[in-house]
Formats: structure tokens, sequence, C-alpha cells
């Protein structure tokens, strides 16, 4: 009976879940916003701050789309840098990232904040942007940032040398793949039917 | 009478001197540098096309041109920029490496390199590019670049995000700063007062 109930279902079902269902694929759509506070400088609050000639911008990323399978490098944005002046401007503050998911559900929430200190120059920086190195969980997808430069740290780059620094994370996803869904209801279906069949025999 | 001849000319030399020394712009020791980048994959040009069947991406380098960066004691600049470039749903294995040319033209002129292993796959939309060097120092002269890169190298990003552009950062430290012409300035001036002295001295006694 049981080997029957095998070759009849289980095995067919087991087969076309493994055949028919596509590699999991788990699609995260994001966007990231960031917030700089800082004392002494004008644009607290907002995404584009000025200390005196220096200006540090963080650039977002609009609308991100990646396949977290079951982790990928993504970008979370980029601070950019400009400044008239050869003297070094000491900056302070701090800078909270966050993100918001539509897919594969929906849900926004803080990824980390980080600290902002050191002095940039338009030709020399040391200033960095120090993380603690936080996670965020928004419906099975995993966000971390990663790739510092040192411990928990991004550098900032002066303009004379391009004054872009991009900011990485990893994307996790822990949600079971669609195939271990399909197997696991076709193993409790099939179960069922044995069930329900030795009962009516009894 | 030293006293008072020592007064003024501390009013009339030492003071403006000072002055004038103070009022030199700060100076370091200016770096100017490029960079360049090779794909072993491409037969060492600074893009490369990975090959999975029928699918394909490509990496571009690129480099910073000329940048004159104040490197005393130290500064961080950037290396360049890497972009990941695909169409392709199915991972495209990357491999071979990647050597980072360094061109100094001040202080001093000289060139190196730093050598790196690309490892990992990419996607339009996912990667796990990596990008780790087997060194991250490099001299030339008497300034140090250090490549910044985290400890299991530079993570690429896919082209779905940021553009698929990953920034390579470094480090610049002059290890022998020359002196600032600030320095210069009041030595000199300090000389040139003890010679003045002497000399009103010199002739007086005669």
């Amino acid at each position: 009976m049981i080997p029957r109930v095998l070759i009849k279902f289980a095995l067919p079902a087991a087969a076309l879940a493994a055949i028919v269902l596509p590699a999991q694929a788990t699609t995260v759509n994001y966007s990231t916003t960031g917030v700089i506070t800082c004392a002494g400088c004008t644009g607290s609050g907002t995404d584009s701050v000025t200390f005196g000639p220096l200006t540090m911008t963080y650039i977002p990323i609009a609308a991100g789309t990646v396949n977290a399978n079951p982790t990928t490098n993504a970008s979370a944005g980029e601070i950019r840098i400009t400044d008239t002046s050869t003297a070094n401007t000491p900056i302070n503050g701090t800078f909270a990232l966050s993100i918001n998911q539509t897919a594969p559900s929906a849900g926004s929430g803080p990824l980390d904040s980080g600290t902002l200190t050191g002095s940039l120059a338009s030709n020399n920086s040391t200033a960095i942007l120090t993380f603690t190195d936080s996670t965020l969980n928004l419906g099975g997808i995993e966000y971390q940032l990663d790739s510092f430069s040192f411990g928990t740290s991004y550098v900032l780059v002066p303009p004379s040398s391009g004054g872009i620094t991009s900011l990485e994370m990893n994307v996790t996803s822990t949600l079971p793949e669609p195939t271990f869904m399909a197997l696991t209801a076709f193993g409790f279906a099939g179960m069922g039917v044995v069930a329900f069949r030795r009962r009516r025999r009894a | 009478m030293n006293n008072g001849k020592l007064g003024g000319l501390s009013l009339k030399l030492v003071v403006p001197a000072i002055a004038f020394a103070m009022a030199l712009p700060a100076h370091g020791t200016m770096v100017t540098y490029s960079t360049t980048g090779s794909f072993s994959a491409s037969g060492g040009g600074s893009s490369a096309v990975f090959t999975l069947g029928a699918n394909n991406a490509t990496l571009s380098f690129n480099g910073v041109t000329n940048a004159t960066v104040n490197a005393s004691p130290m500064t961080f600049a950037s290396a360049g920029s890497i972009q990941v470039q695909t169409a392709s749903t199915t991972g495209v294995p990357l491999g071979g490496t990647f050597t980072l040319g360094i061109s100094q033209t001040a202080p001093s002129s000289n060139s190196g390199s730093l050598l790196g292993n690309l490892t990992g796959t990419v996607t339009f939309s996912s990667s796990s590019g990596d990008l780790e060097f087997t060194s991250t120092a490099l001299t030339l002269g008497d300034v140090t670049y250090t490549l910044l890169a985290p400890g299991g190298g530079y993570e690429l990003v896919p082209p779905t995000t940021n553009n698929g552009v990953t920034t390579l950062e470094m480090m610049l430290a002059v290890n022998n700063p020359v002196p600032e012409p600030t320095f210069f300035a009041l030595t000199g001036f300090g000389f040139a007062g003890m010679g003045l002295l002497v000399f009103r001295r010199f002739r007086k006694s005669v």
C-alpha cells in the first residue's frame, strides 16, 4: 500500500517539484535613506550638511533590486564630499541609515547609526564614519553593512581624489525556498491520503 | 645697550618675521598620483569580460588621474573604482588576478603595483564578487600607500545597485615628512637676526 502511494503520488510530486519549480530567487526591492545630524553645521537632520567650506552629501539608493539567494553584496549608497578649502575642517555628528523594503514584503527600519569624526580639506582627509555593525531584518530579509575599511569604519576620501565613498552591505534571505515548501506540502498530503485510506478500510 | 638694541631688533625684525611666517599657507607633503588597473582575464586591459556559456559579465576599472593630496602626516584617498556590468541571470564566475598600478609624480617619481585575486560570481542582480589583495601596502619614495581593504576583500556590488560601482579606498602616509616652509622661514629669520647682532657687536668693538 505505502509503496504504491509513493509510486503513484509522492515520487511524481517530488520529481515535479524538483524539475518544474524554478531555482529560488528571492527578489528584494529596497531603497535607502540617510540623515546626518551635526552641531555647528547647516542642514542638520537632512542628507546634506555643510561645515563651512565643506559639504557632505549622502546619495541614497532610490530603487535597488537584488536577488538574495541566499546572500548578495549590495550598495547602501554613497557619501560625497566637496570642499573649497585646503584648510582642515573638523567634522562631528551622526549618520543614521535606514532601509525601506517593498518586496518580498513591505517594511522599513533603521539599519545602522554611524559616528562622524576627523577632519576634511579639499586635498586631505582623516575623516571616518564608524558604525555599530548592527543588522536589520525585514520579513526574513537581513541587511548588514559590510566591506568596512577597517574595524567597523568607512573612510571618507577628499575631493581631490574623487570625494566619493561607497557603502556596501550584505542582503541575506532567511526565507525557506519554494521547493522546500512544495515538497513539505506534498509529503503531508501523501501522509494524509495514506491515513485516510487506512481509516476507510478499517 | 644690548637690551635696548635687542628690544628694537625684536620689534623691527623678529616680530614681523614671525607674523610673516604665520601667514604662510599651511603646508604638507603634496603627493600627486594616478592609478591604473589591469585584469589578467583580459590580458592586461582595464576592462575584462568573464563568460559562462552564452552569458558574460564585464568588469571595468576606473582609475584616479593626477590626484593631488596632502599626505602629511597622512590622508585617506581613492584608489579608483570597479564597475560590474552584466545582464546575465546566471552566475558568471570571476577569476584571475587584478593588478592595481600606482604612478606617483610628486614628491618623487615612482611607480609600483599591488596584486589582487578575483573570486565569486555575478549576475545582473546578485553578486558574491570579491577582490582580495595579497599585499595591501606599497612604498614609493617616502610615501606609503595602504589599501584599506576589508578583511574579506573589496565586495563588488551588482549592476542593480549603485550601477554596480564599488569604490576602493586607501591611506597615504609620509614616512619622512619634509619640513614645512614655516619651519624654514623661522629658522632663516632666526639665523639672520643672530648674524645681524654679531655683525653690530663686531662693528662697535672695532
